[in-house]
């Protein structure tokens, strides 16, 4: 038995211990008792982000939020230096703007830059936050399911424990499956 | 979220807290004190305050009424807890009616120079516009204006109170085409009354966007009051059903309706700046001189700038005394906002055609008058009509997707 701190191989398939349910709520108070009761939940599948499920799992808040904050800034930081550069900057050798006259407004005209600042922070935020969160999850064009189970992405909600982990028991597992009302319980093979 | 059974909250009857009853008669003598005062001063700076209190709270009372029907009609679920208050603050229509026909019957020569006829005579361009400039039609868009209003939300608030007896569904498709109807007039009718009750103060100047511009103020104004009386009503130990995710949604419509006026003020701004037209840059170029400037500068700080600042973490969100901060600022921002529309323009007026020396900025008792004073007449309405019915709407079809919201 692996301990469950060991990350597995890249490529090995193992087997998870699977509970179906048919309702949103279900798999929420599922979620959460089985990780009050310490049973090595591995994750869920849904057809749909449900609120509150990743409360329940009792997982920890994502620092994506604070990766695209840091990416607006850097879009702001972007649209500053263009503007200011090719519209200001004619004294610096060998990094010369192009400095015109347009509409008779001066060189600096703030209200002129506001909809490329707003552009290229709203640019930069989202497209570099997609690539992060896809490059963080693996989740490359072509990337290959983890894990395949059927009707998750339709209308059934599964739950997915670690059979291998130290803390599973199949009884105990079985019996709050069926307190919540599971339909069904499955060995999947999946990809870790 | 779905059929499975939420268990309703017992519920504590509605009484007016005593602490909201001192306020409001707090606010309703200083606001007499001052309205008066500022009458005596001058009758043109008495009504131009009289103009921003009524558009102000007439704007509170419109931006719920519209949130209550886009809700409605997206099938929103979330905001069931807060129903209630938000029909309470539709309340105030027909005393926003009241002090608009009295500014059409007594103040418009203080206010509107196209309401005074020897001006209209001597003007080619005011001439041409008279088939909307002029005070008999004034007063009849005012009424029509009103009688809209008044009666999609008596409606939407029939529907909604109905649905507490029997619990039928189809009170809530009723609100749905209600909404979607209120929306349409809405949109027609903020236009022109802004039109109507602001931008006719420079009657030779205009802007395209006036009216979305008007619309957002008055949609944020709303849910930020909605934010101070759902904090101040748990305070004093009703709304036990409001949780830190409701308020992480009412932060949200803050935040980015906030950040919306800000898109507007700036769509309005840049494309006057840059086109630099004599009757377009008018507006601006007395709004950036003898001390209106530092105004200018204040409304964005505290109508986007602080706003968009704060309350981009998601912690301070659901932190109630910041959520007050942030509201209480949106709340004087747009007194501001409207101030600096207002103002300028009548203190002009006033200075060519009445005699009055003003130059610059002016505060003083006279600005505080009507504005305490309706909002004392507004906490006082709202809190009445919260009487009426049960502040939770517990038999609405979403009230179970309500309680259990979760972000």
């Amino acid at each position: 038995m692996a301990s469950p701190a060991a990350t597995p191989e890249p490529s090995a398939t193992r087997e998870l211990f699977v509970g179906m349910f048919t309702e949103e709520h279900q798999i929420l108070s599922v979620a959460k008792d089985a990780t009050d009761s310490g049973l090595p939940v591995e994750d869920c599948f849904t057809p749909y982000p449900v609120h509150g499920l990743d409360d329940a799992l009792g997982w920890k808040r994502s620092w994506i939020p604070y990766a695209s904050f840091a990416y607006g800034c850097f879009g702001l930081f972007l649209a500053i230096s263009l503007q200011t550069h090719t519209q200001f900057i004619d004294f610096v050798p060998f990094w010369k703007g192009w400095p015109i006259i347009i509409g008779g407004k001066p060189f600096l005209p703030w209200p002129a830059f506001i909809p490329v600042f707003f552009e290229l922070t709203v640019f930069c935020t989202a497209h570099i936050t997609v690539l992060t969160y896809l490059i963080y999850r693996k989740k490359f064009p072509g990337a290959k399911a983890k894990v395949h189970i059927d009707g998750v992405t339709d209308d059934r909600f599964a739950i997915a424990l670690d059979p291998t982990a130290d803390n599973f028991d199949e009884d105990e597992a079985r019996a709050l499956f069926a307190r919540h009302g599971v339909t069904e319980v499955l060995t999947v093979e999946g990809r870790a | 979220m779905g059929a499975h059974h939420v268990e309703i909250p017992a519920e504590k009857a509605w009484e007016m807290p005593k602490s909201w009853m001192t306020t409001a008669m707090v606010l309703i003598a200083v606001g007499l004190a001052g309205t008066v005062y500022g009458f005596m001063d001058a009758s043109w700076r008495g009504w131009s305050n009289v103009l921003i209190a009524g558009v102000y709270f007439t704007g509170v009372a419109l931006g719920a009424a519209f949130q209550f029907a886009v809700y409605s009609f997206v099938n929103g679920g979330w905001w069931i807890g807060v129903k209630r208050i938000m029909e309470s603050f539709t309340t105030f229509l027909p005393v926003g009616m009241v002090v608009m026909l009295l500014i059409g019957v007594l103040g418009m020569h203080d206010l509107y120079e196209w309401s005074v006829p020897e001006i209209m005579e001597n003007d080619a361009l005011l001439q041409r516009k008279s088939a909307m400039l002029n005070t008999t039609g004034w007063l009849v868009r005012v009424v029509v204006y009103f009688s809209i209003w008044m009666t999609t939300t008596f409606l939407m608030r029939k529907f909604s109170r109905a649905q507490d007896e029997t619990g039928d569904a189809k009170y809530t498709l009723f609100n749905v085409r209600v909404g979607a109807i209120h929306t349409v007039f809405f949109a027609l009718t903020v236009t022109f009354a802004s039109l109507d009750w602001l931008s006719s103060l420079e009657p030779h100047w205009f802007s395209t966007i006036f009216g979305v511009y008007q619309f957002i103020g008055m949609f944020v104004c709303a849910a930020s009051m909605l934010v101070l009386f759902v904090l101040s009503m748990q305070k004093a130990g009703y709304l036990s059903w409001i949780t830190e995710d409701h308020y992480h949604d009412l932060g949200k419509m803050m935040f980015a309706f906030g950040t919306f006026w800000a898109y507007i003020w700036v769509s309005q701004y840049m494309l006057i700046w840059y086109s630099n037209i004599p009757e377009e840059t008018g507006y601006y170029i007395v709004r950036n001189h003898d001390g209106w400037l530092a105004i200018f500068f204040l409304n964005l700080a505290c109508n986007w700038v602080l706003p968009f600042l704060i309350l981009m973490p998601r912690g301070n969100k659901r932190n109630p005394k910041i959520l007050a901060l942030v509201a209480g600022m949106l709340l004087f921002g747009h007194w501001l906002d409207l101030y600096l529309q207002i103002m300028p323009a009548t203190s002009h007026f006033a200075a060519h055609h009445h005699g009055a020396s003003v130059h610059g900025p002016f505060f003083g008792l006279q600005e505080l008058g009507p504005i305490l004073l309706l909002g004392g007449v507004f906490i006082l309405a709202m809190g009445k009509m919260l009487g009426s019915a049960p502040l939770l709407a517990r038999k609405d079809p979403y009230v179970g997707e309500a309680l259990t919201h979760h972000q």
